[in-house]
Parts: structure tokens; C-alpha cells; sequence
């Protein structure tokens, strides 16, 4: 229903609620930090910022078909992290990644008790269809998330939409916002404050946006536009590692996911001309089983070779098996089973066209986002986070976002145990963003829709910052007019014109999405060297370059506007080859 | 939730076990690992069974039980105290009408697997039972933790109910609610539920049907409470059997069958779900047959969508001038008002009307409130009252009928007939019974007032010993006649097995639905124990002779599913 | 991909100021129209999660393929049960599969083993 529309600042009518713990952002990981914080102390507030509805918000709105990490009984956290370790090329965050490992089924097996069908063997333990991953029937495991997080007692708000953090000095204590619903200015004051709002899809054009009625035919989820990064980033908060990019070989025209058909059934990828060639090119990576940005890129090289399209060949799938991987679409990508049925596609009898997918900044599945402690405390005093937006471990799926999720909840209660009541003058900060937020509002009608703004930022990122039209491709002339272009979209918000409060939320979409951009572009500037084939390319140096073996982190220096960009070390925990899964 | 159930199962003697293979039953159920432990209790209405219930209860503190029985409503009742004392909480427990809804409705051997399914389906719904102190709770209950505030519920209550809560639930007002689950029904998210009405529960009741295995379409019905369900046991008490693979759920209200409910039907394989209600607008709860109808089109049309046979989702409504009642004709009624005395609803209004120029005080009917059940017309000392579908006048012509046509016996039996102080005089014409009897070939009816009284069984002793044949008892509690008939035996010179009984009480006393079609029934089971005849599962009489429309719609429904085939969800 | 409302069938959750379909759908997409009908204000932005088509107290939202990506016209329903979604895909040339899929734990699961006889 649409809303009268204020005509001026003043007509704003203001929300101002107080919390022991705000989480920012109900979806998974931010779930599972309520529950657990309510669990450790139910007379804690908790409040979840939500600026959708907790029901079917984030990455899960859909449903998921596998958790792609549950530690199997004979295998040790140790191991996990091996394993990740080498599907990341050898870069983590190794104290994270054990503490994750160590109560990574926690969640999940949770989440079975509280409703979720987890596909089981004939033993009645759950059925692994990969080396760690395990099939389950989640099309409605939000829900039932959410449902549990309100039992616990859990505060929900929902629409609204988080623009800025809150500071006591140093301290962050909260975060501010706008009702996309009843057009309210929002602050939520927390003790502690645990950002959980997922990564950032849409910077980059999708080809699969080519026709115009498919603006977000994409793999990650479109409403996850990087707002907890940007907040971090404009308040100071050290990022790692955005320029490990996620992409990946998804089916053709949709964007869908392809687990789910290679590994669950096994079927092979091959080139035009049948070739297997993971194992025939890749065999040292490890043929199917090499790192993942091996698996995303090659398929490209392929095509670029003149060995496209690329297939997953799925002829030789029995009826029954189609049947049950239709049906694992259906519980977590719906729509591509309707994607298949509008193409008259015959999977039994054609195989799956595959393609790159856009690149995304998911923490989730690679190493991109906030620089952590062992508390998962960002360098913000006062400020956590979990899931897609907290940084250093790669493969954390679904399973290890809801384990951050817990431990953050663990390191925001010791921490508000550490520190007194918020006594604090915020008038001038509130005053501030409200200021920020509505002024798309009242900016002249001439001026810029969001839309334009997101479009030309995406072809911008797709052209000069290595997108999938470019086959990932990038070099230093690039990336500097990528900045050059986003540093001018940046100084253009303030031509942002909204003329509802729809399209106000799109527009900090796009004004968060520039900004996580800009920091994508510096670290891909600082990264003078190929670590990842495909996550990242640079075709001025193509080699490995052993001096950077280690994090680029990056910070916004508050005082000039700059954004620092400099390195942390790796340090190895779990001995054994890094680029070897079982060692 | 529960997880070991117990099944006690009544054995009526004869009756049942007749017809009902209650020791393959419980080899069937035993094999079910949900099921814990069957019992067989032999009369579980009798003081003995119920104590025997108790002790089982008592030891095994089974922490679900699903009782079998005649009339397992009446016998809740009386089970539910002990229930209660053993400290178990009552959505624990649950009952199968073994008589009506099994052994009337089937026949041969679909009547075992009927049972086997009907049992199971309770011990289903029980176990997926949702332990909740507001069992007792006299109105809907919502989940706030599912609550979308969507507030359809408040839209569609009858009587306005609902109100929003300072946070912008909706909230029920227990004083108006009257629990026809027209909200339960509508509740896009299925958060709202009954004390008794669960849809967890009749989910899982649903999820647990099978069928015979057979061809036979498996067909479920929903019957409201205070029409079709009534009406429908009516119809099968007076004889008609079910399409084998029929299975009824009863609901307050068609309004309350939420679509998830038909969903989850179709899709564990039921081939045809039929929502059996009231004719469009004389709901009792108001509008609930029109928000069924309106919700069922519109899921209809969703099938059509999904290439699926919308046919196999249906509304019937059930004719305004088949719906049972009582009819007092103002003519007979002398206004003394015995009727509102002994009316177990409250449904008789005392009104005054002008007949012939003078006013004069009569009795109607709350047409709402009364469940036609004939308790009126039993006591009514002047004969105006008659249960609209049933009245005497059709009932002795039936009995005459069939009389004359169907038995007749060897010509040396004795019929002994209690008339229990007069009780059983309310429903049953003696004079006419007597006359029919002799017509049969009896050449001896003995009434007695009170057979189990010392005095008069020395009286029957005494006439019997002059008349040596074969005979029947007919009377109320059958064990005791068992003890009496031992002891006495010598004297009359009978072999036990030359007797047949007839309990008259547990068939017309506990009946809930229609005494006067269960006087009937038990008129037959005379009849056709002096002939020799197999006992009547009252199938082999109809009722006036005519078609019901039980048979004619429902199993015009039956054959629509038939023709469709299986349904392609079947697993 | 594109949510298409049935308006024969919508019923704006009976004109209420937010339908179902507004209130859950993650990228704030539907909203209800001066007719009192659900409406999807930016058919581009959906991501087909099928939120608000399982939802819809209805049945009167379809998810669709825009042409550029598919062909006229296939069909994807679900059809919501209590612990379970039947679907059923109708491909463009009119064959039909259906899957019925369960989406949430029950305390008795269905299979028993008595035999039939």
C-alpha cells in the first residue's frame, strides 16, 4: 500500500529502541546469534533488525537442498579445515575456521530437532552426498528458524532497513534506519551490536540480465546488497580479502546452483567436444575435486579456447534419479525445475548447459568481509559479526554461518558483561543520518533513479573490474577507470531521487553496493599477482606472487576519505600441505 | 509427544465379534510399532470392564491410549474420569466408534481393514498430539510465534470474535467464541487451532490412511458436528454400508477444514476428498458453508492449473429437507413442557401461538441447537413430538414389513422381553412387537418388567418350563443375564446354546445419534435371532424401502473418483 | 523471473492494508494495487525464491519466465500442505510431473510395518 509521502524532514516520525543485543540482519546467521544469545541469558534483549521479513529473509527465502559442511563422525575439525584450506588455495583464517569446525553441526542438528527433514541413510544418520556435505529437504527452513527464534524470544523488526552504525566514541551502540513500511526513522541502541546481513550481490552486470525482465536472474541473493560491509567500511572497520570473489559454474541462462546435479549424482562436466576436462586438464588440482575457483574458471577457459558450450552431462541419469534431483531443486531453487519445463528441456536426454556465474563478495564461501578476533568482534569495539559478512573463512555454508552465529552470540554476551549501561548523547549522529536517509526523498525529480545508478555501477564492474563478460579478466588500467567511474557515482548520490519508500531502500542499496565496490577495486588493485584463476585475474600478473601470500586488508582512513589497503599474515595452524586436501 | 500407545479394544460379545475378527485385529495392530500394547476388554461399558480399563491404564501409565468401543462417545464419557485419575492428560486419548463408523459402515471383510485403519489413524493423531495445558481452553487458541497478523481470521469469524491486540494480533474473545473453527479453516499459515482441533493432529490422521490395498478408490469425508455427521450415522445405522475405502473425520464445521488439510490429502494418495456440510447458507455456525465453498472453488481452480482432476474435491450439501429434527405438531402438544426437561441441549423453546381463535402455550424446536437425538419424542406423553425423518408411524411400518416378509421361525420359540421398569416402552411399540412376534411364528412373548429382578426371573422360569424350544432374551446388560441363565438352567431343562440374548440396552440407550433408528436396529436383532438369520449389521433392511440419499449422492461421488482412476500423487 | 497475480483469485487478503504476499516477499516486490489486489510493483527485481506464491491463501500467484529466458508457457505450482508441498510443472509442451516433497518433520513418520494382507 503505498504511504503518504512526507513532504519534509520534519514530518519524519522517529523509533527509538534500547537493546542488550542487536542483531542486524534475521537470516540465518543472525538467527542463530539471537537464539544462542537468548539461550546463554533469556532475560538479555534481542533485537533483530530486519529489512525484510524474518519469515523469508536472506540467502534461505528460497529454500536449501544440502548443508555443504556437517562434519562427518570419523572425521575431525582438523580435517575440515585441511580440506578447506586447499579448496581456498591455501589462504584462511585457521583459528576462526577450527572454532567453527568445532560446533559446526551444533546448528544443524538443532534445526533437524525443530523441524528440518535431513535426508538419512538406511543406519538413520544423515546421508552425505559429497565428501562433507549432507542432503536435506530445507524449502521451508527459514521458517522454521524464524519461528524458533521468535519462541526464544527474540524481538523482530522487520523492514527496517540498517543504514549506519551508531558510536559512543569508539564503541559502536547500534545502528540506525528507516521503515521501509511505515517510513519511521529508526535507531536501536545495543550494548553490543552483531552485524549479520549477508554478502553483496548485484555489483557486477549478470549475463543473465541480458533481457531486461530478468534483472535479477542471479545465483546469490539480490536483496543481499553488501550493507553490513558498507557500514563497516564508511565507520572505519578493517575488511580482508573482498578481492577473492566468488563466482562459479552455474546452469546457463538461470544462475542456478550445479552441486547439486555434479556432486549429488556424479555427473561428469564436459566441453563441446565430450571431454571430462577437469580430469583430463585439472588432474593435478585434483580433476572434479579441485578448488573451487579451479572449477569456476575452467569451464571459461574452455569457452575462450573455443571448446564451448560447456555441459553437465546428465544422459545418463536413471528417470528415478532425475526425479530426485528435480526434486532437490525444488527445495532449495524452485524456479529451475519451471526454468527446464519453459525451455521443453529433456535433462534425460540433453544435458545442462553451464556458465560462469556474475561474481559476488559472499564471506560465506570465500574469505571476504570483516577482519575478526577470536571473539568474532570486528575492530569496531562493540561491533560482531557473523555469517556472509564476517571474514577469513572460506566454505562456511549454510552450517558454519549458523556456527559463527552462535559464536558471535558467545563473544557479544562476554563482551556486554565487560562494560556498563550505554549513557551516551547520540542527538547529533541522529540528526545526522536521518538527514542522509530521506534526502532521496526531497531531491528534485529530475535527478538519478536508483535503478540507473545500479545498472551503470554493475556494467562498470562487469567491464573494468573483471566481471563475466570479461571472462573474470582484469588488469591495473581497468581497475583504475572502474574507480575512477565509482568514485564519481559516489559523489552523484546526492542526485538520488526516490519517489517512494521502495525505491528510498533501493537507493541505499546502490549507495552501499558503491561503496563496498570501491573497496572491492582497491583490493583487487593491491592483489599484483593471480591467486585464484577465475575468483581473480589479472592478466598483468598472471603468476602467483609469493610475497602476497598472505591477507589484503583494507580500512576507510575516516580523516582524508582514503581507503588504506595493507597486508596481515597468514598463520598456519592445522599442519600439513596447504594445497593438499588429506595431508 | 507420546511414544508408546496403547489400544484397548471393547468385545461385545456376539455382536462384534460376529463380524469384527478382533483377534486378528490385534495381531494386526500388535505388528505396528507404534502401538505399544492391544487389549481386549470383554463389555468395556460394563462395571467390570471399566475397572478392568482402569487397571490397565493404572500399570501401564501408557502415555497415549486409543479406545475401541460401540459407542465410543458415550463411552468417553464415562472413561474420561478414570482417564483423568490415572493422570494422563485426555488429548492422550482417543476413541473409535467401532459400531457405527466400522461395523455398520462395512461389511465383510473390509470391516477388519477399516477398523485396522480408523485405529491407526488415531494412534497417529495421537502421536503427533501437541501437549498443551490450554487443552481446556473453551475457544481458539493462536501461535503468536506464527502469526503473520494477516488478520483473515478476524474477517471471517461469524460473530466477531476477534479483536486486534495492542500489538496487532488478533486476539479471541473466549466469552463469543463458540469454536466452529472458521478461523482454524481460513488461517493461511495454519497457526490457529480448538481445543480438539488440531491441524498437526488431523494432518497426521490424514497421513495415516491407507485403504484396503484394493482398487477401491480411498475416499475421505469430512462431517460437520452438528448436521452430517449425525445424518450420516443415522444413514448407516438405518443401513447403508460406506464405499469401502470411506473414511470420516469430523469437524465443528465445514469451515473449518483448512486447505492444507485437502492438500496433504491429495498428496499422501487419498483419491477423492469429499467436505460433506450444509446446503448452501442454513449453516448452523453461519457462513461456514459458504467461506467451505468459496475456499474449495478456489483450490479447485488450482488443480485445474496443476492438470489435476478438480473433480476430486468436492462440496456436498445435505438437503435441507433430509436434515434430521424433531417436528411437534401443535395439534397433539398439550404444553406441559416435558420435553425441555429431558432435552440434553436446551434446543426446546416454549412458545405461544394461536390456534383455532385461542392462544395456547406449545413447544418448538431451537432448530440450532437441537441435534435431533428423539430423547423428546421418547418422553413426549402425548406423541407430538417425532423426529422429522424417523417417526414412529415409519419405523413400526418397517418392522411390520419386514415381519411379514423375511421371518419366520420354527413356530415353538419363546420370546422373553424386558421392558427395564418401562424405560424400553419410550422406544419401542410392545403391543405392535408382541403382535409382530406372534405373526412371525412365536407361539410365546413373555414381557417382563423387571428381568433382572429375582422375582420375575422366577416367573419366566416358571412359563418357560411349559414351553421347551428354542428361545430369546431380550434385555439389557448381557452378563448379568449370562450368570442368571446358568443358574436357572437346570430348572428350565436348556441347553444354553438353544438361547439367543438381544442386549436392548447398549443398542438403544447408548446410541447417541437416533434412539428411535437404534430401537429399530435392535427390533431387527430379535427378529433375526428367533430366525436363525446371521445378526444385522442393519444392512439388510432399508430404511422405507427407498434409496437415502446417502447412497445416491455419496455414491454418485464414489463413482465419479472410480472413473477417474487412481490418483496420480500416489506414491 | 516474474510472480503473476490471478486477480479472478486474489483477493487482497480481504483488503487488508498489507496481503501476504507484501509482507513476506524479501525484496519488498508486492504491494496491493488501487484495485485491492496484490500487485508486483518491479517484476525485473523478483528472484523467484516462490515465497509469496506458497504463501497466497489463494492460489492466485504464478511464478513465470520472462521469454527472454524461456519459452511460452510452462507452469511450476505448489500446492501447501501441512508438512508437505506437492508440486506440479506443466512443461511448454504440456507434459506433466509432480513431486510431492516434505518440508518439515513430523513426530510420527509414515511408514509402518504391519503388512498388508
Amino acid at each position: 500500500m503505498t504511504q503518504s509521502q512526507p513532504n519534509n524532514l520534519d514530518e519524519i516520525q522517529e523509533e527509538h529502541l534500547e537493546a542488550d543485543i542487536l542483531i542486524i540482519g534475521g537470516g540465518n546467521a543472525g538467527c542463530f546469534a539471537a537464539i544462542e544469545a537468548k539461550k546463554m541469558n533469556s532475560k538479555l534483549k534481542v533485537i533483530i533488525m530486519e529489512k525484510a521479513h524474518i519469515d523469508r529473509s536472506g540467502c534461505l527465502a528460497g529454500g536449501m537442498d544440502a548443508i555443504n559442511t556437517y562434519l562427518p563422525k570419523d572425521k575431525t575439525p582438523e580435517d575440515l579445515v585441511r580440506w578447506s584450506r586447499a579448496q581456498a588455495g591455501g589462504l584462511l583464517r585457521e583459528d576462526l575456521a577450527l572454532e567453527i569446525s568445532r560446533c559446526l553441526n551444533e546448528p544443524i542438528e538443532e534445526w533437524e530437532r525443530w523441524g528440518l527433514p535431513i535426508k538419512k541413510n538406511d543406519n538413520g544418520d544423515a546421508k552425505y552426498r559429497g565428501q562433507w556435505d549432507i542432503s536435506i529437504q530445507g524449502s521451508e527452513m527459514k521458517p522454521i528458524l524464524a519461528e524458533k527464534t521468535r519462541e526464544m524470544g527474540a524481538e523482530v523488526v522487520n523492514r527496517v532497513v540498517a543504514t549506519n552504525l551508531l558510536f559512543d566514541g569508539e564503541k559502536v551502540v547500534g545502528a540506525m534506519g528507516f521503515g521501509v513500511r511505515d517510513g519511521k526513522f529508526y535507531s536501536i541502541k545495543g550494548k553490543a551490536t552483531i552485524v549479520a546481513t549477508g554478502g553483496a550481490g548485484g555489483l557486477y552486470k549478470p549475463y543473465t540480465n541480458d533481457g531486461n525482465d530478468s534483472h535479477h536472474q542471479i545465483w546469490y541473493c539480490p536483496f543481499d546488497t553488501g550493507t553490513g560491509y558498507a557500514m563497516g567500511i564508511r565507520a572505519g572497520a578493517e575488511m580482508t580479502t573482498f578481492e577473492m570473489r566468488w563466482a562459479a559454474v552455474r546452469t546457463k541462462d538461470f544462475n542456478g546452483p550445479i552441486d547439486t546435479i555434479s556432486v549429488c549424482y556424479k555427473t561428469p562436466m564436459v566441453n563441446a567436444k565430450g571431454e571430462k576436462f577437469l580430469a583430463e586438464r585439472y588432474a593435478e588440482y585434483g580433476g572434479d575435486k579441485a578448488p573451487r575457483y579451479i572449477r569456476a574458471n575452467a569451464p571459461m577457459e574452455e569457452v575462450l579456447a573455443g571448446r564451448g558450450p560447456i555441459y553437465v552431462d546428465t544422459r545418463q541419469m536413471t528417470p528415478e534419479q532425475i526425479k530426485e534431483m528435480k526434486t532437490d531443486y525444488l527445495n532449495e531453487r524452485p524456479s529451475f525445475v519451471l526454468h527446464l519445463a519453459a525451455n521443453g528441456h529433456d535433462i534425460g536426454k540433453e544435458p545442462i548447459e553451464v556458465y560462469g556465474s556474475d561474481p559476488y563478495i559472499v564471506g560465506g564461501h570465500t574469505a571476504s568481509g570483516y577482519w575478526l578476533d577470536e571473539n568474532w568482534q570486528t575492530t569496531l569495539p562493540g561491533l560482531f559479526a557473523c555469517g556472509d559478512v564476517a571474514g577469513g573463512v572460506p566454505n562456511k555454508f549454510v552450517g558454519g554461518c549458523g556456527a559463527e552465529g552462535l559464536l558471535s552470540a558467545r563473544g557479544a554476551v562476554a563482551y556486554i558483561e565487560s562494560i556498563g549501561d550505554l549513557n551516551c548523547d547520540l542527538t547529533e549522529q541522529l540528526s545526522a543520518e536521518k538527514a542522509r536517509i530521506f534526502s532521496p526523498l526531497f531531491t528534485n525529480e529530475d535527478g538519478v533513479l536508483p535503478r540507473w545508478m545500479e545498472e551503470k555501477m554493475q556494467r562498470i564492474m562487469d567491464e573494468y573490474a573483471g566481471g563475466v563478460h570479461q571472462f573474470y579478466r582484469m588488469n591495473e588500467e581497468r581497475l583504475d577507470n572502474a574507480l575512477r567511474h565509482i568514485r564519481k557515482m559516489k559523489e552523484q548520490v546526492r542526485f538520488l531521487y526516490a519517489k517512494d519508500l521502495h525505491e528510498l531502500m533501493l537507493a541505499h542499496e546502490v549507495i552501499d553496493r558503491l561503496d563496498v565496490a570501491e573497496v572491492l577495486i582497491y583490493h583487487l588493485k593491491y592483489r599484483k599477482e593471480t591467486r585464484w584463476p577465475g575468483w581473480q585475474t589479472r592478466m598483468d600478473y598472471p603468476e602467483k606472487n609469493s610475497a602476497l601470500d598472505c591477507f589484503v586488508n583494507s580500512k576507510l582512513n575516516r580523516d582524508t576519505g582514503e581507503v588504506e589497503v595493507f597486508t596481515r599474515p597468514y598463520e598456519q595452524i592445522v599442519p600439513g600441505d596447504r594445497y593438499e586436501p588429506n595431508l | 509427544m507420546p511414544n508408546s500407545v496403547d489400544v484397548v479394544l471393547c468385545h461385545c460379545q456376539e455382536d462384534s465379534s460376529a463380524r469384527l475378527d478382533l483377534e486378528r485385529l490385534t495381531e494386526k495392530l500388535s505388528k505396528n510399532k507404534k502401538i505399544s500394547q492391544v487389549y481386549v476388554v470383554e463389555h468395556l461399558c460394563s462395571m467390570a470392564g471399566t475397572k478392568k480399563f482402569v487397571e490397565i491404564v493404572r500399570n501401564n501409565q501408557p502415555s497415549g491410549l486409543v479406545v475401541g468401543a460401540c459407542a465410543a462417545e458415550t463411552l468417553h464419557q464415562r472413561l474420561s474420569p478414570c482417564i483423568r485419575k490415572a493422570g494422563m492428560g485426555e488429548q492422550t486419548c482417543a476413541t473409535v466408534p467401532l459400531r457405527e463408523l466400522i461395523l455398520w459402515s462395512y461389511r465383510g471383510e473390509n470391516i477388519l481393514r477399516a477398523a485396522r485403519d480408523l485405529i491407526k489413524m488415531a494412534v497417529s493423531k495421537i502421536r503427533n498430539g501437541v501437549d498443551s495445558a490450554n487443552r481446556t481452553a473453551r475457544s481458539a487458541m493462536i501461535n503468536y510465534l506464527k502469526c503473520d497478523k494477516c488478520k483473515r481470521c478476524m474477517e471471517e469469524c461469524p460473530i466477531g470474535a476477534y479483536s486486534l491486540n495492542s500489538e496487532g494480533y488478533p486476539q479471541v474473545n473466549q466469552d463469543l467464541c463458540q469454536c466452529c473453527g472458521i478461523c482454524v479453516g481460513g488461517c493461511p499459515i495454519q497457526c490457529i487451532s480448538l481445543p480438539d482441533l488440531r491441524i498437526e493432529e488431523l494432518s497426521s490422521e490424514i497421513r495415516a490412511i491407507k485403504g484396503d490395498g484394493s482398487e477401491e478408490p480411498i475416499l475421505l469425508t469430512f462431517c460437520c458436528e452438528p448436521l452430517t455427521y449425525p445424518a450420516l450415522m443415522r444413514e448407516i445405522a438405518l443401513g447403508t454400508s460406506l464405499p469401502p475405502n470411506m473414511r470420516i473425520i469430523r469437524v465443528p464445521c465445514m469451515g473449518a477444514v483448512n486447505a492444507a488439510l485437502i492438500n496433504d490429502a491429495l498428496a499422501s494418495g487419498v483419491d477423492g476428498v469429499l467436505l460433506l456440510g450444509c446446503e448452501q447458507g442454513s449453516c448452523q455456525i453461519r457462513q461456514g458453508d459458504i467461506l467451505a465453498k468459496k475456499r474449495l472453488e478456489n483450490l479447485r481452480e488450482t488443480l485445474t492449473r496443476m492438470m489435476f482432476e478438480n473433480e476430486r474435491a468436492q462440496y456436498l450439501g445435505w438437503p435441507e429437507e433430509k436434515r434430521p429434527g424433531i417436528f411437534v405438531d401443535p395439534e397433539r402438544c398439550n404444553g406441559c413442557l416435558t420435553c425441555r426437561q429431558v432435552c440434553p441441549f436446551d434446543a426446546v423453546v416454549p412458545s405461544k401461538i394461536l390456534i383455532r381463535g385461542k392462544e395456547r402455550l406449545i413447544s418448538e424446536r431451537d432448530t440450532q441447537a437441537c441435534r435431533s437425538c428423539g430423547i423428546c419424542a421418547a418422553n413426549c406423553p402425548s406423541g407430538a413430538c417425532q423426529p422429522i425423518y424417523s417417526s414412529d408411524v415409519r419405523l413400526l411400518n418397517t418392522i411390520d414389513a419386514f415381519c411379514s416378509n423375511t421371518v419366520k421361525t420354527s413356530g415353538s420359540d419363546t420370546a422373553v422381553l424386558c421392558n427395564c421398569s418401562g424405560k424400553l416402552e419410550q422406544y419401542l411399540d410392545f403391543e405392535q412387537l408382541e403382535e409382530s412376534l406372534y405373526r412371525c411364528g412365536f407361539n410365546q412373548v413373555l414381557v417382563e418388567d423387571r428381568l433382572c429382578s429375582e422375582h420375575a426371573w422366577q416367573d419366566v422360569t416358571k412359563r418357560l418350563s411349559t414351553c421347551p424350544a428354542h428361545g430369546v432374551i431380550a434385555a439389557c446388560a448381557k452378563d448379568l443375564f449370562g450368570i442368571r441363565m446358568k443358574k436357572h438352567q437346570k430348572n428350565i431343562g436348556l441347553e444354553p446354546d438353544q438361547w439367543s440374548f438381544v442386549d436392548l440396552w447398549e443398542k438403544t440407550l447408548i446410541c447417541p445419534y437416533d434412539r428411535s433408528a437404534a430401537a429399530k436396529l435392535c427390533f431387527q436383532d430379535v427378529l433375526a435371532a428367533l430366525a436363525g438369520l446371521p445378526r444385522t449389521n442393519g444392512s439388510q433392511l432399508q430404511a422405507d424401502g427407498e434409496e437415502t440419499l446417502f447412497q445416491r449422492q455419496i455414491g454418485l461421488y464414489a463413482e465419479t473418483i472410480r472413473s477417474l482412476g487412481p490418483n496420480p500423487l500416489k506414491q | 523471473m516474474a510472480p503473476k497475480v490471478l486477480l479472478n483469485k486474489c483477493d487482497g487478503c480481504k483488503a487488508e492494508k498489507e496481503p501476504l504476499c507484501e509482507q513476506i516477499c524479501p525484496g519488498d516486490l508486492m504491494t496491493l494495487g488501487t484495485n485491492g489486489k496484490a500487485i508486483c510493483r518491479d517484476p525485473r527485481d523478483c528472484w523467484d525464491c516462490m515465497s509469496c506464491v506458497k504463501i497466497c491463501p489463494q492460489g492466485a500467484i504464478e511464478t513465470r519466465v520472462p521469454y527472454q529466458i524461456g519459452y511460452h508457457e510452462a507452469k511450476l505450482i505448489p500446492m501447501m500442505g501441512t508438512n508437505r508441498i506437492t508440486w506440479t510443472c506443466v512443461d511448454i509442451d504440456g507434459n506433466v510431473e509432480r513431486f510431492v516433497v516434505k518440508n518439515h518433520n513430523e513426530a510420527d513418520d509414515d511408514n509402518d510395518d504391519d503388512d498388508d494382507d
